[in-house]
């Protein structure tokens, strides 16, 4: 394996200008003023809430720590930290007896049915928040997971702004390093912690630094997969991950309109969010 | 004798003629304040750029009351404005030169990006013809946005003997390398070589804002003919530019480095005649 070929540096106080400017902009235009966000105790959603911070100032963001019983206890330490660290406050929401209740219901289900209802359970109350405080869900899913599908469809993928979706794992710990966000998040395994000791990078069989190398050369480089191997990529790395590229497109879709008319919605009635705004 | 022009660097809302309409009005009326004498709107602000299928809804006819409204307002002011044209029936993008209670000039994109996130030709007629005009102050040239990547544009409009070329943008970041604040320094090293090889004074006006996740990341410029920078806009934030042109820069340069001179248009076109003359036979 070759040692870096790909740069995947970018400019952080530009791409944190930019950022901020953005959930400014798509706030205000929808008519709100704050914003809510899961914090789970890792790096991403402390990103996302310390950019919301520098957008709208730390009254008009809301952090929601949302765990379930078997939860990891660091990441209730984290989450406390990232609000320590934001001066904002965190709220607190245990979601254990509304999980438990429906599998209750449902005994034999198993831990990956288990982590997506957690997701979507933690979807449901940020958007009840929202209702509640009208402040916009933003959402942390970054361009990596966006790319090996490795989120929970409608659940943490659901959102009304993804700010850092366009950012790979490992430009997202350029800017927390070079922004000074707490040492403890950037140097922590990246997990989902819908079961206990889930790590992602153990879960996918590769690591984000790797997967970014790749997933950068094939989806912003347009490389073809035998030029990937051909820089020294391994051959069953590089098919894995254009696999999870293509095979989890349909999360990255709204599900399909069978098109009966001349003018169907995605096909040919095409007009962006700011429409009629 | 030296004139003052100014770079709307503004925001719009996409789809909604009536609030670009104001937003104009009010840096008009700025304009006026800062005795500015020529204001340049950026790349369909009038209209917003992301249009889609919004584009039948928001074409105007030359005759509609928006444009009559800025035809009242150029008897006191000269500016550009760029909103979508509908001409004989088709949009076009376009970008327009109000002065005097007349429209002067009208320069229609030609080229339209269509890869990647861009669909222009997919909702706009092309541009076919890119001409300089006359204007109080002297000899123009307009292109918008994408029609300046072709150095044939500019080359074209310095031989019809532009002395200034008005650039209008809705440029959205595709990038955040570099060291400073401008997400593409590739443009501004291409307007400055622009300026100073062609001996053009260059008006860019690019907007800012957002349109869904889509960033215009302003950083107007007005430029002089040596390629050094005059005045020069923030990014991400609306701003009015405003710089002071003097017209002695123009000739000192042409002193100088008299390349306008020396170019020789009969060569251009016999070589391209029998390139053209190649590919069509070959």
């Amino acid at each position: 394996m070759k040692e870096r070929v790909v740069d995947l540096s970018i400019q952080v106080r530009l791409a944190h200008d930019i950022l901020v400017h953005f959930l400014r902009a798509e706030t205000r235009k929808v008519g709100f003023r704050k914003l809510v966000i899961g914090v789970s105790g890792g790096l991403d959603s402390a990103l996302v809430a310390y950019l919301a911070v520098n957008a709208l100032g730390r009254d008009n963001v809301l952090l929601y720590f949302l765990p379930y019983r078997t939860s990891h206890p660091q990441s209730a330490i984290d989450a406390e930290g990232v609000a320590h660290f934001l001066s904002v406050p965190l709220h607190i929401l245990d979601i254990s007896p509304a999980i438990d209740a429906y599998f209750a219901q449902e005994p034999e289900a198993d831990k990956l049915r288990r982590g997506n209802k957690m997701a979507r359970e933690r979807m449901s109350v940020l958007f009840d928040q929202s209702m509640a405080e009208r402040a916009l869900v933003v959402g942390a899913s970054n361009k990596s997971e966006l790319l090996l599908g490795y989120a929970t469809w409608y659940g943490d993928m659901a959102a009304s702004l993804l700010p850092i979706g366009d950012l790979y794992k490992t430009q997202i710990r350029q800017m927390a390093r070079e922004l000074q966000l707490p040492a403890q998040l950037v140097d922590k395994p990246p997990s989902a912690d819908l079961w206990s000791g889930q790590t992602d990078e153990d879960e996918l069989g590769f690591s984000y630094e790797l997967a970014d190398q790749i997933l950068f050369l094939y989806a912003d480089e347009r490389y073809r997969d035998e030029e990937i191997i051909h820089l020294g990529y391994s051959a069953e790395i590089v098919g894995k991950i254009i696999k999870r590229c293509q095979r989890y497109q349909f999360k990255r879709r709204m599900p399909p309109i069978c098109k009966l008319s001349g003018r169907t919605i995605g096909w040919d009635f095409r007009y962006l969010r700011d429409w009629g705004r | 004798m030296p004139f003052k022009v100014g770079l709307a660097q503004i925001d719009c809302r996409l789809g909604d003629i009536n609030y670009n309409l104001q937003k104009y009005l009010q840096y008009l009326e700025l304009a006026k304040a800062q005795k500015v004498d020529l204001l340049i709107f950026p790349e369909l602000s009038l209209t917003g750029y992301y249009l889609q299928d919004a584009v039948w809804d928001v074409a105007l006819n030359l005759q509609d009351p928006p444009i009559r409204t800025l035809l009242r307002i150029s008897q006191e002011i000269s500016f550009v404005a760029s909103f979508v044209e509908r001409r004989e029936g088709f949009p076009y993008i376009a970008a327009a030169y109000f002065e005097g209670g007349e429209i002067k000039h009208v320069h229609r994109k030609v080229y339209l990006p269509t890869h990647g996130m861009f669909e222009d030709s997919r909702y706009f007629g092309r541009g076919d013809r890119i001409r300089a005009f006359d204007t109080r102050f002297g000899r123009m040239g307009l292109l918008i946005c994408r029609d300046a990547w072709h150095l044939s544009s500019a080359y074209i409009l310095s031989q019809d003997r532009a002395r200034f070329l008005t650039l209008v943008n809705a440029s959205p970041v595709r990038g955040v390398k570099g060291k400073g604040p401008d997400p593409d320094p590739m443009l501004k090293s291409l307007l400055a070589v622009l300026a100073n090889y062609l001996n053009l004074f260059l008006f860019f006006a690019h907007r800012v804002g957002f349109e869904e996740g889509l960033c215009y990341y302003g950083g107007s410029v007005v430029i002089d003919p040596f390629g050094r920078t005059l005045a020069a806009g923030p990014y991400l934030e609306e701003d009015l530019v405003v710089g002071t042109v003097d017209e002695r820069v123009w000739e000192r340069k042409h002193s100088f480095v008299p390349l306008a001179r020396e170019e020789d248009l009969d060569l251009t076109l016999r070589e391209l005649e029998r390139i053209a003359h190649e590919r069509t036979s070959g």
